[in-house]
């Protein structure tokens, strides 16, 4: 590893971090020299987060030294972080909607007059200023709430950026922004680097590690894999240590016969958020969804399975028109919803393992007015036998699951519902490897039985290797339409971006 | 790493919180004993019961509304409400029959159940600060019916199928609250445990949205539950004023604390999901012997409303010192 | 007429209301549609009997108002945080009656003050501590309290027996609420002045120091908050402490106006605090809201409750309406809010 011409000003040494069931962080070291730009590079779930998270001292430590200047610290809550100069640009939005953009960019260090008092010329001032280098065009006085996805994400970066940061760390920054908003976004970065600010840079978009970074090291499940030279590597080289085994090997072969037209959708629209969406699902069939943040895809699923109302538009399904309004019919159609927060909305975290699973079968747990206990064991002891959880009761509460057996929980209650139609959101986020795999060989079997599968993925290597066709969206349309083979990383992302 | 850490176990965590409140029940009771010589005599047990009929009745209803994740304040509101209109209902001239005034406090309290759920899902509202302001309207129409004077219902005109129904009469050597306490329990014990509907319940407590997305119809069991919370009130409320024979706007006045209390005690979680009716037994007669017990010592009521308090907050201190703990 | 005309004119009656929506509902501020409905109380009122309009009955609703706006200060603290207080009231009563022991028991004006201070604040921390120390949920804690203070009013009450109606003969201490300027006109009562002091200052703090910005950025976002660096706990622990130690000068106020402390001392008054405070604009789920709408919709409240006073002697209307409107009024408050709430949600662009 060559050497770089300036100081260290970040190491952290063999950390670890333990949660209920998983083990996050395993004895993963890491380090951070000052005008460098070190990528941190991994699957969802591989640990990115949470090492981020210790450093800026939202979580604590199990084990390990942090070093700050070759000081040794003690992170325990964000202030101490904050003071030793690290500021961390998060993936979710933390903005305070009922203040003002200025208040947001300026929260915690608001400037005061000589008396002591707030002194919000000045912080309207300065935060124009901030939004000026930015080049956004916002208004520092409006309140926060009513902005887009996008205004706010570019919020959040200006948060972190306006204030002296020794060490900038960027979670997933180019989620929400399109290709002219992640070159601006380049260059205020290359002009950190030149004063000196060290970037931890984390994404799991490899062009624009190659684009950006110095160095990148790559994380799986919760061990550091190796720290390379951006410019020493390629996109191969850092798959196979993200991934831990040839592409070929983790995703199955993919050779089911497609057959009949499942689901139709035609000239789907939302007034203002989606316009004209047609695409058909066959049975047989995974059809991958792929958009950036505030593309739509999530409008358009929650439409599908009768969350959202749409304004215009009709879906088909076994070639009849339908009308899904509420989840309920959607399940009656045989459609299976997989959440993309499974904590958040797939999981009832303090009810045992059997009742996860029967949850959208109730009514059909027997006869009359009482369940059935005999029936439910037993419908669910064979759907965990065929998600391959290795737990032996089924009395577990489902909060003391590993993410991976959680996630094949929320499957299981797909298929209590015998669906047909499964849309899955981001099916794989946040889970090991080997569920992951588990979960790509179930999906084959799905289809193997003659379901359709429509799976919404920001992984590329993922969607690239398991639709048979993808669909790209953009802006609320349709902007692609890809035949397994035909694309590529840079296509995708080309389309998503338009 | 796909290693599952400390299986819980929910039937085996629960049962075995249940059995040490039961067993401190029984040690409490025969402290009670020795403490007290009044304690342990048939009229002073069977008064402690039909009392802790009353506001178990509300309890155990109370535990299917705080499993499903929500809050029900407006119970006393509803008992003096009932109670007041039971009672003029009753002193009118041409007064309808027993059955028939009875029927009407329940329809009252199909009412305001009603009126809570309606607000709670449609209009999406807070349910705490809505079974405030319930309460007060519930108990302003008690005082706007009686003009704050309370209602004395006469004696000699109930006859004995009245006073069985009004909560003066017995059967088979058991007072009639009581009965109905042992039936309204065991009704919702199956509700909860067995039933598809029970479950529903458990369901939208431990995660709505997952619920819904389960395609569980989410505002019309919360509807129903709060129905049911209505009705167990003024059904306790019309029972409370044939047993005292007089209906007046302060009944029930402070009972939502012990409620709370007895349900918390039992350990259903506040954050929802979590909970049962035996629990909430336990949690009732433990509240009740504790009142019935220090009564009998010598403590005076507003004693034991400062205790009421202090053991609410002792209680859900502790439970929320438990649950951290294991996560 | 014809049809596109009629069309358009439906049209324009619908523009015209939505945009009266925007204006009085859906605004930034609730203060506008307040000011309308005062008004609009006063001029019914004014109609409906002659006495309402005279200086009597306007020194009558001004001198009913000081305890409750005085809580409200408290009450609006909690709210900003995202938290709950229903035990206010209680520690008013506490409060009352403790006012009554100690000037049984001979102490000066000035001590009796300090120790109604004292006890706010230690109730206002056990609620903060327990709330963020332990993690409770601020409504089953203060439920606690509540019945905690009011259960240890009622006990001092009880222990004293010549204190049962608590009478209070210091003329200094009565002074507190019974000074007025100039003192021989009795025009400004110095209630009066301590509202407008309070609610003067308290929103210079909350607009113009970090502590009030702080206030407003634990309840917006409190992780993004804390993630800002601000000591969260802290805040949120001060706001109860706010709240007790105004539960307790509302007390103090009280007895010195009733020249009375007794343990039913402000029974039910958490109710129209909250109802005040939520009707005014400070919303329940945290980081909205200010004085100003505070203020008018105390003065409303008092407006409502002197009126229909009157209304008994003129139309017969029940007094006891008031309890049922008191109810009905906070169910209305709440309603207005969430729907504010749910017009920003509509109107935040959801493309996902």
């Amino acid at each position: 590893m060559e050497s770089h011409m300036g100081k260290k000003i970040l190491e952290m040494k063999n950390i670890s971090k333990q949660f209920p069931g998983v083990q996050a962080l395993d004895k993963v070291s890491y380090d951070l020299f000052e005008g460098e730009v070190h990528g941190l590079l991994g699957e969802n779930g591989a640990g990115k987060s949470t090492l981020i998270k210790l450093l800026a001292g939202d979580y604590s430590k199990d084990e390990g030294v942090i070093l700050v200047n070759s000081a040794e610290v003690e992170f325990n809550i964000p202030a101490d972080s904050q003071a030793m100069g690290i500021r961390v640009i998060y993936q979710e939005l933390n903005t305070l909607d009922t203040l003002s953009v200025a208040e947001n960019i300026f929260v915690g260090n608001l400037p005061k007059r000589r008396i002591g008092t707030i002194d919000w010329n000045t912080l309207n001032k300065r935060a124009k200023v901030v939004l000026d280098r930015m080049l956004v065009d916002t208004n520092p006085k409006k309140i926060v709430g009513d902005l887009t996805v996008h205004e706010k994400q570019i919020i959040e970066i200006a948060k972190a950026i306006y204030k002296e940061a020794n060490i900038l760390v960027m979670d997933e920054p180019t989620a929400a922004l399109g290709e002219k908003d992640i070159k601006s976004l380049f260059n205020i970065i290359r002009n950190l680097k030149r004063q000196g600010v060290g970037v931890i840079y984390i994404s799991h978009r490899l062009e624009e590690i190659f684009q950006i970074t110095d160095r990148v090291t790559v994380l799986r499940d919760g061990k550091k894999i190796g720290t390379v030279n951006t410019e020493e590597t390629d996109r191969d080289t850092l798959i196979t240590m993200m991934v831990g085994r040839e592409l070929k090997e983790m995703y199955p072969k993919r050779e089911v016969p497609i057959g009949n037209v499942l689901m139709d959708v035609k000239h789907l629209t939302i007034n203002g958020i989606l316009e004209d969406i047609s695409f058909n699902l066959k049975s047989g069939e995974i059809v991958g969804l792929f958009g950036l943040l505030g593309s739509g895809r999530q409008n358009l699923i929650r439409a599908l399975y009768g969350i959202d109302k749409f304004d215009c538009g009709e879906i088909r399904i076994d070639g009849k028109p339908v009308m899904v309004d509420t989840p309920s019919k959607a399940l009656q159609h045989k459609m299976g919803f997989m959440p993309i927060d499974r904590k958040l909305e797939g999981l009832a975290l303090v009810l045992p393992i059997y009742s996860n699973i029967t949850m959208a079968n109730i009514d059909n747990l027997g006869g009359g007015f009482l369940i059935n206990k005999s029936l439910e064991m037993e419908h669910s002891a064979k759907w965990v036998e065929d998600v391959r959880i290795k737990t032996p009761k089924l009395t577990t509460e489902v909060n003391s699951l590993s993410g991976g057996n959680q996630q094949k929980i929320v499957l299981a209650r797909l298929l209590e519902t015998g669906s047909r139609i499964f849309i899955m959101n981001e099916p794989t986020r946040g889970i090991d490897v080997g569920s992951k795999v588990d979960i790509y060989q179930i999906m084959e079997s799905l289809c193997e039985e003659g379901a359709g599968v429509i799976m919404i993925s920001s992984e590329l290597p993922e969607i690239l290797s398991m639709s048979d066709r993808i669909i790209v969206i953009s802006k609320g349309k349709v902007t692609g339409e890809y035949k397994r083979g035909e694309a590529n990383q840079e296509k995708l992302i080309h389309a998503a971006t338009v | 790493m796909t290693e599952d850490k400390g299986e819980k176990q929910t039937k085996k965590v629960s049962l075995s919180s249940t059995v040490i409140l039961f067993i401190f029940l029984i040690v409490m009771s025969v402290a009670f004993t020795f403490l007290s010589k009044d304690f342990y005599s048939i009229y002073n047990i069977t008064s402690m019961l039909t009392n802790i009929a009353f506001s178990g009745i509300v309890a155990g209803t109370l535990t299917l509304v705080m499993i499903m994740g929500g809050l029900d304040i407006s119970i006393g509101g509803n008992i003096a409400f009932t109670s007041c209109l039971v009672a003029y209902l009753f002193n009118l001239e041409n007064a309808l029959p027993i059955a028939g005034i009875i029927i009407i406090g329940l329809l009252l309290g199909t009412a305001i159940g009603a009126f809570n759920g309606f607000i709670i899902t449609k209009l999406n509202l807070n349910p705490i600060i809505t079974t405030l302001g319930t309460m007060a309207i519930t108990r302003g129409m008690g005082y706007v019916l009686t003009k704050s004077r309370s209602i004395l219902i006469l004696n000699n005109v109930i006859g004995f199928i009245g006073g069985v129904l009004l909560g003066k009469g017995e059967i088979a050597k058991f007072p009639f609250p009581l009965v109905l306490f042992i039936v309204v329990y065991a009704s919702l014990a199956i509700l909860m445990a067995k039933s598809k509907f029970g479950r529903k319940i458990y369901c939208i407590g431990a995660n709505e949205s997952a619920a819904k997305l389960s395609g569980i119809n989410v505002n019309k069991v919360k509807f129903i539950v709060y129905l049911i919370s209505g009705i167990a009130a003024s059904l306790s409320g019309i029972i409370l004023t044939g047993q005292t024979a007089v209906g007046m706007p302060q009944h029930g006045r402070g009972m939502e604390l012990d409620v709370i209390t007895a349900v918390l005690l039992g350990g259903t979680s506040l954050y929802g999901g979590k909970g049962n009716i035996l629990g909430t037994l336990a949690g009732v007669l433990i509240l009740g012997v504790l009142y019935n017990g220090f009564t009998m010592i010598g403590f005076r009521y507003v004693h034991i409303r400062v205790f009421q308090g202090v053991i609410l907050i002792l209680v859900v201190s502790l439970y929320e010192v438990r649950e951290k703990k294991t996560y | 007429m014809t049809d596109s005309d009629i069309s358009a004119e439906k049209e324009k009656n619908e523009n015209l209301l939505s945009k009266l929506s925007e204006i009085f509902v859906y605004g930034k501020s609730m203060v506008p549609a307040l000011l309308v409905l005062l008004i609009i109380l006063v001029v019914y009122f004014g109609a409906m009997t002659p006495y309402f309009l005279t200086y009597t009955n306007f020194k009558a609703i001004i001198s009913n108002i000081p305890v409750i706006a005085i809580m409200a200060v408290g009450m609006t603290f909690v709210l900003l945080v995202g938290g709950l207080d229903i035990s206010v009231g209680s520690i008013l009563g506490f409060t009352a009656v403790n006012v009554a022991l100690f000037h049984h028991m001979g102490f000066p004006a000035w001590a009796v003050v300090l120790v109604s201070l004292a006890i706010g604040m230690v109730f206002g921390t056990f609620n903060g501590l327990i709330i963020t120390k332990v993690g409770v949920n601020p409504v089953i804690t203060t439920l606690g309290t509540m019945a905690l203070a009011r259960g240890m009013a009622s006990w001092f009450a009880l222990d004293i027996e010549s204190l049962k109606l608590g009478r209070i003969f210091d003329q200094k201490f009565l002074l507190i609420s019974r000074l007025y300027f100039p003192q021989d006109k009795q025009i400004i009562p110095i209630t009066f002045v301590y509202v407008i002091g309070i609610y003067i200052i308290v929103s210079l703090i909350l607009k113009y120091t970090k502590y009030g910005r702080n206030v407003y950025a634990v309840g917006s976002n409190e992780y993004a908050a804390r993630l800002a660096g601000i000591n969260t706990t802290r805040i949120k622990l001060s706001s109860y402490m706010i709240s007790g130690i105004m539960a307790s000068i509302a007390g103090v106020v009280l007895v010195a106006q009733l020249s009375l402390g007794r343990d039913d001392a402000g029974m039910g008054s958490e109710l129209q605090v909250i109802t005040a405070v939520v009707l005014g604009g400070v919303s329940l789920s945290g980081g909205k809201g200010d004085l100003l709408g505070v203020i008018i919709s105390v003065l409303i409240l008092g407006v409502i409750r002197n009126g229909m006073v009157h209304l008994e002697e003129v139309v017969g209307l029940s007094y006891y309406w008031r309890e049922v409107a008191k109810g009905a009024i906070l169910i209305l408050a709440i309603s207005i809010d969430s729907a504010r709430l749910m017009a920003i949600k509509k109107r935040q662009v959801v493309r996902q």
